[in-house]
């Protein structure tokens, strides 16, 4: 039946994949404190931001991880065009 | 509510047995704090609630049921202690809305005085035009009556004088109808400013703009006057009572004092309909300490709406939209700091020279809301509240006394010096 055609897939990340991501995840939430210390350095507030600024470090955290993701998408997506179009059988034609 | 600032709920459509709660807690809540002692007028709500017994009930008369004495009326119904006992009329599709807001059959006046013949009735509340204040307040403390009156006081100052001495010479209860008193956030920001959150008050400046002809349809030409009394000199001051008598309240109130002087010119320059109050009016009132309240009311354009705002040296409060303003407030988190200047880097154009000056435009800072009624009273449900328990307790109010004779005498004076084109002096206290 139609309705069973576009339930949605369950996608099964494997754990190298899964350990992958969590690194990247990671990586932003260093990026996004180490933006927080160098802010509260050269604007001269107060350390305690460490703490009281972590809905501003979560969501650069998020944000710096979605741009990640955009940019990854993007090489994909050239790679596999890229791919095909290497792939086109040469049909002997003379140009 | 943490401080001893009572939770205020008494709005029009609260249920009577939750506002007696609330009562009580007010009571409870405001026994003994600084800023409370500094407001005597919430005296009357710390005592006991009403019991049941008949010496408990207020009877109380409704002079003019029409668009404000109707909202009081709605209050008065949601109010503990209070028997609306009759209406007074001059236009009888008045009279019925009141009776069908009440909702069983009470004594009906057309004349005033008929009413005031009523011995069980305790109190009066006076909703009519501005230029039956005096002659109604008299005759209703003449008949032993305590009033509940509407601002602003009186259409003249001589009048507002023989009212405020006659408020004084009784042994009733009389109180004017400037809610703002019993106004939540308007407590707050007197809190704010005895703690010195804004260091002295340099100037206030007020302001109330609308943009209509304030002329209500009338159903036959001989209605007129009844129905646009706020359009004719000979019933009414015009904007000054009826709008800036709300904040010069305020400018008396938090600066402790009446005004010394005012300046002020005003015209009809928009609405030429046969109106013969100003239109538009602008006047300055010269306080002590070289304080001065600006005011201006225009009812051609609605862009800046209402405001009052208390200015000094350490900060503002814009006391209609409930918000006080820090000069100096503190910085925002680094991190937000570099987004936006990280934002600013990369969408708004470079400019090639620096500017030799920084335009003083407005701050652009957000300011710490005060807070409100959660059911939004602006005050008159707590009003109606104190003076019906002053009446029922046989308690006078003084202090309300000074409270209408500054306000009512204020708006007068600016009618004044823009009529008579000079400055107008404080004309002394009622009782001189
Ligand atoms: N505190 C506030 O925020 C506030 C708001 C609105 C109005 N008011 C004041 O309330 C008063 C009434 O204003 P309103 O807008 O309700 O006016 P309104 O014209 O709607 O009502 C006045 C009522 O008085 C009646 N009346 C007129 N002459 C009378 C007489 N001789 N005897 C008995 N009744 C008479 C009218 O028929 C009408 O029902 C004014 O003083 C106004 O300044 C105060």
């Amino acid at each position: 039946m139609a309705w069973k055609l576009l339930r949605m897939r369950k996608i099964v990340l494997p754990l190298p994949d899964l350990r992958k991501e969590s690194f990247i995840l990671l990586g932003c939430a260093l990026f996004a404190c180490a933006l927080n210390v160098y802010a509260i350095v050269a604007f001269k507030t107060p350390w305690t931001e460490l703490v009281t600024s972590w809905p501003w470090v979560l969501g650069l955290t998020i944000v710096s991880y979605g741009v990640l993701c955009a940019c990854r998408i993007f090489k994909c997506g050239v790679l596999y065009v890229k791919k095909i179009i290497i792939r086109q059988p040469n049909l002997g034609r003379k140009s | 509510m943490t401080d001893e600032i009572p939770d205020i709920d008494l709005a029009v459509h609260g249920r009577t047995e939750h506002r007696r709660e609330v009562l009580k807690k007010l009571a409870g809540g405001i026994a003994g704090s600084a800023l409370l002692g500094t407001l005597p007028w919430f005296a009357p709500l710390q005592a006991a609630p009403a019991g049941g017994a008949p010496s408990d009930r207020v009877r109380v008369g409704i002079i003019g049921p029409g668009s404000r004495g109707q909202f009081l009326l709605e209050h008065l119904l949601h109010t503990p202690a209070v028997e609306i006992a009759a209406l007074c009329d001059v236009y009888q599709p008045h009279l019925d809305d009141g009776q069908r807001a009440i909702g069983k059959p009470v004594a009906q006046y057309k004349d005033y005085r008929r009413l005031l013949e009523d011995t069980s009735i305790d109190a009066v509340v006076i909703a009519t035009p501005l230029y039956l204040h005096a002659p109604m307040c008299l005759a209703a403390f003449d008949a032993g009556k305590s009033v509940y009156c509407e601002k602003s006081l009186a259409l003249t100052i001589d009048d507002c004088k023989a009212v405020a001495r006659a408020a004084a010479n009784s042994t009733k209860t009389f109180q004017i109808g400037h809610q703002r008193l019993f106004h939540r956030s308007t407590l707050y920001a007197l809190k704010q400013v005895m703690a010195g959150d804004l260091g002295p008050i340099t100037q206030i400046r007020a302001y109330w703009h609308r943009n209509t002809a304030w002329r209500r349809p009338v159903p036959s030409a001989d209605l007129e006057a009844l129905f646009n009394w706020r359009l004719y000199r000979k019933y009414s001051a015009g904007l000054m009572t009826e709008l800036a008598s709300h904040h010069l309240h305020v400018a008396n109130w938090f600066l402790d004092a009446h005004p010394l002087a005012c300046v002020g010119y005003g015209s009809i320059n928009y609405w030429k309909d046969g109106r013969d109050v100003f239109d538009n009016v602008n006047v300055i009132y010269k306080y002590p300490k070289g304080v001065s309240f600006v005011y201006d009311s225009l009812s051609s354009n609605r862009f800046y709406g209402l405001e009052v705002q208390l200015l000094g040296p350490k900060g503002t409060l814009e006391l209609e939209t409930a918000k006080y303003y820090s000069e100096n407030p503190p910085p925002a988190p680094g991190i937000v700091q570099l987004i936006n200047q990280i934002e600013k880097g990369t969408l708004e154009a470079v400019p090639i020279g620096g500017p030799s000056w920084v335009p003083d435009l407005k701050k652009d800072t957000k300011g710490t809301p005060l807070p409100e009624d959660p059911d939004r009273d602006d005050g008159t449900g707590l009003s109606l509240a104190a003076f019906v328990n002053a009446v029922r307790l046989g308690r006078r109010a003084p202090y309300m006394i000074d409270h209408a004779y500054r306000s009512g005498v204020a708006a007068l004076m600016g009618v004044m010096a823009m009529e008579e084109q000079r400055e107008v002096q404080w004309p002394g206290n009622y009782s001189a």
